[in-house]
């Protein structure tokens, strides 16, 4: 497992992950935190410049893939809207693909 | 990479905040403040001269209603916003025909304020300085009042029917 | 419908105004995410998984055909082209950014729409029942009443501080469809000996985490009168709710925890001293709002028989048409429960359609209902026919009302930060697993609830069969409930037994609905009366074996 830090940008909402430099949209460019994770998390919610910024657990990959569904969800979007998953990925979690949904 | 110039302009535009333990006391009064010594609710009735006391979120303000014609202050504290007991406190004592100077001391907000204004507080002792500019937008913000409070505001269905 | 005066809108414009300058100084960094986050929840902005989560007030879930027209022209500006009706008749859309969030509030309040008060620890949005003002079954039109109750709880200096959210519903018939009790303060708008206007005063009902259905606190309260009365009700709570454990802040616990009987003397000593302070408002403002809940230009000529001869068009008649006041006319719920769809969700485009067809069918005028459906109550029954066939070329006339596909569900852990488990698969699977209209109509009425979490905006207490997602050590787990009803014979769900797997809650539900079917007396013996005469054995056996 490696560790991300991701929050929701202010302006937008929008789930971002940080990428050793700044944030991205993407879970792709998420980098594993070393030892400084627990001090950048204490100094990004000190800053309040993002909300609810969190260090989340996933497994190495491109993209990574985040250990608990909330997570994935945050990471790939809902798994009842394919059409609006939010990285290239096929979204983990998408299996039903709405056999009625015609 | 998208975002980051967001939260850099944010980071770039401190506003300057506040960090003394008390600011002044706003007043919308005319009278003299009252400077003697402010009693704890629980100790009031054991003091039959105290003209002033503070009322905790906890405290049943109603109880004073007896003694009203001898404060001069009744300071209700909010330790914390989002407690609104101090907003029926107040309410209460005004109802009860109180007349001197009520002051809500402690977590009070700008957002607050107009609220507080309706409810009966006449004083503000925030824990943190208020802008007066903003005092004064928050207070001339929403122009009329859907309800009575303990202010002298008529509800709009009073405007409505004259 | 109500339409705001200069008043009015005044205030709601007031409020856009001040949202814009707490979104920018929020934005200058004036004041803190700490700060900031009670003023966004007071206009209904959330920050949810992906994105800001608006929720719109629709007052007492009635609208008009202009306002929905918005509605779906804001989903596609301001959002990605869908909004959410909810169980408490508002519409949430899901990807907002805070910085486009005031002018969205602007356009809103161009069409006499806000976000007040649809968050925070203060008086929420009023409900009511969706067919308000067209029932065949209502002592009168509670919507006057709800609006009253709207005006006097908006920006309510003394109560906009409370120990936690609190709700009120108003109903005017027996037949209970915005389950009265199950809200913090439920009226129910009656008749004394006298024949004069009242209100049946319930208090303390609620689901999530403690369910409670309300005790009468007063039986009738006279119509001039309730606002003081509920005037009284909120300062007891707001004074002795308790603020030390936020799962027990809500009223209900208050009464529970001191007995209605104490409960009801607080509130009526409370009234004895604000009820001579005149803070009712007087009959003229009833009747002014009256006037516009003024019943629409009925032709007593339209004629009262439905040609069926279309088979399609008659099973929707059977299912989705209820009785209207005034022959000639029907009262039509729209289903937003397509199978395999998500409940509650309405595109851009069936928004516009929806407000066409109900300024051409229906007098303009929309209502939403708790149970995530959509209304047009004054269809005359002569234009069925072309109203059901535009709905049904745009996937909007599923026969389904109150059928075992017409699930509530909440949003879940697709969209909500408090989930603990997604609802909408599930519900899908469900729908899915039932989509034969045979099947569904020969199980008859059967009410599925849904809740991703014990918050329970999906009502599962409530459900005929509830259930509830919750999150066993990392892992989505589903709890089934039995037995529950939001309407005038309220009663909460049972928990049958052990959680399943998503899979596993749907074969579930199918076991219990097999073993109803084989245990009812007759096909007209419902689900919940059938459970009721039983009880959970025959269930227990036929689910765990």
């Amino acid at each position: 497992m490696i560790r991300l830090l991701t929050a929701n940008d202010t302006l937008t909402g929008d789930v971002i992950w940080w990428t050793g430099k700044g944030w991205s949209l993407n879970l792709a460019d998420a980098v594993a935190l070393g030892a400084e994770g627990d001090a950048l998390l204490a100094e990004t919610v000190a800053a309040e410049n993002v909300n609810d910024p969190n260090i989340i657990e996933a497994e190495a990959g491109t993209p990574p893939r985040p250990r608990t569904m909330r997570e994935r969800i945050r990471g790939f979007g809902p798994t009842v809207r394919a059409d609006l998953a939010r990285a290239a990925a096929p979204h983990p979690d998408q299996k039903l693909a709405q056999a009625g949904a015609a | 990479m998208v975002d980051v110039q967001d939260s850099v302009k944010l980071a770039q535009n401190p506003h300057p905040r506040a960090t003394s333990a008390h600011a002044a006391v706003l007043r919308w009064r005319d009278d003299a403040a009252f400077d003697g010594p402010v009693v704890a609710f629980a100790d009031f009735g054991a003091d039959s001269n105290a003209a002033a006391v503070r009322v905790d979120p906890a405290d049943d303000a109603r109880a004073l209603v007896p003694h009203l014609a001898r404060l001069r202050l009744i300071e209700v504290s909010f330790p914390k916003y989002r407690d609104g007991r101090g907003y029926s406190a107040a309410r209460i004592l005004r109802e009860a025909g109180y007349t001197g100077e009520l002051r809500a001391a402690g977590d009070v907000l700008v957002d607050q304020i107009n609220f507080m204004r309706r409810v009966g507080f006449d004083s503000f002792a925030p824990a943190k300085p208020l802008n007066p500019d903003d005092v004064a937008a928050a207070l001339a913000r929403f122009p009329h009042v859907y309800q009575k409070a303990a202010d002298a505001a008529a509800p709009v269905w009073a405007l409505r029917h004259g | 419908m109500y339409r705001y005066d200069t008043y009015d809108q005044a205030l709601v414009d007031a409020r856009v105004d001040e949202f814009r300058d707490q979104v920018e100084r929020r934005l200058r960094h004036e004041i803190t995410e700490d700060q900031f986050k009670p003023l966004r929840l007071m206009n209904g902005l959330y920050l949810q998984l992906h994105a800001y989560m608006l929720r719109v007030a629709i007052p007492y879930g009635t609208l008009s055909g202009t306002q929905m027209r918005i509605l779906g022209g804001i989903a596609r500006k301001y959002d990605r082209g869908y909004g959410h009706f909810t169980t408490r008749q508002n519409i949430q859309y899901n990807w907002i950014k805070l910085e486009q969030a005031p002018d969205l509030l602007a356009e809103l309040a161009a069409v006499e729409m806000h976000a007040i008060q649809t968050s925070g620890n203060c008086i929420r949005n009023i409900s009511s029942d969706q067919f308000a003002g067209s029932a065949a079954d209502e002592v009168a039109d509670p919507r006057p009443y709800a609006e009253l109750l709207r005006q006097w709880s908006s920006f309510h200096p003394e109560f906009s501080f409370l120990p936690r959210k609190f709700k009120i519903a108003v109903t005017a018939s027996d037949h209970d469809r915005a389950a009265v009790k199950l809200h913090d303060i439920g009226l129910q708008l009656h008749r004394n000996a006298a024949g004069e206007l009242g209100f049946r005063v319930f208090v303390g009902g609620g689901m999530g985490r403690t369910p409670f259905i309300a005790p009468v606190i007063r039986e009738f309260i006279p119509v001039s009168q309730y606002l003081s009365y509920c005037e009284a009700i909120l300062r007891v709570y707001n004074r002795y709710g308790r603020r030390d454990n936020i799962y027990k802040a809500r009223i209900k616990i208050l009464v529970h925890e001191i007995g209605a009987e104490e409960f009801t003397r607080q509130v009526e000593a409370e009234w004895a001293l604000l009820e001579p302070l005149a803070l009712d408002a007087p009959a003229a403002e009833y009747e002014r709002i009256k006037a516009q809940f003024a019943p629409p230009a009925y032709d007593a000529a339209a004629p009262d028989s439905i040609d069926r001869s279309d088979p399609d068009f008659a099973v929707w008649v059977d299912h989705n048409i209820a009785a209207h006041k005034v022959p000639g006319y029907a009262i039509v719920t729209i289903s937003l429960k397509p199978v395999g769809g998500i409940p509650g969700d309405a595109s851009a485009e069936q928004m516009e359609l929806i407000a066409d067809l109900a300024a051409k069918y229906s007098f303009d005028e929309i209502r939403v209902t708790h149970s995530q459906n959509l209304v047009l109550a004054d269809v005359r029954k002569d234009q069925l026919h072309a109203l059901w066939s535009a709905l049904n070329a745009a996937d909007l006339a599923t026969p389904n009302l109150d059928l075992v596909t017409d699930i509530i569900a909440c949003p879940g852990l697709d969209y909500c930060a408090l989930a603990n488990a997604r609802s909408i698969p599930v519900a899908q699977s469900i729908a899915v697993r039932f989509a034969n209209l045979d099947r569904q109509h020969d199980i008859g009425e059967l009410k599925i609830k849904i809740s991703g979490c014990i918050n329970a905006c999906g009502h599962h207490h409530a459900g005929h069969i509830g259930i509830l997602g919750v999150d066993r050590k990392g892992e989505e787990s589903y709890q089934l409930s039995l037995g529950g009803s939001g309407a005038e014979d309220t009663s909460l769900a049972k928990i049958l037994g052990p959680g399943f797997s998503e899979e596993g809650v749907v074969d579930a539900v199918e076991k219990v609905i097999e073993a109803y079917r084989s245990l009812r007396l007759n096909p007209q013996e419902r689900f919940l009366d059938a459970y009721r005469r039983v009880g959970a054995e025959p269930f227990k056996e036929a689910v765990y074996g």
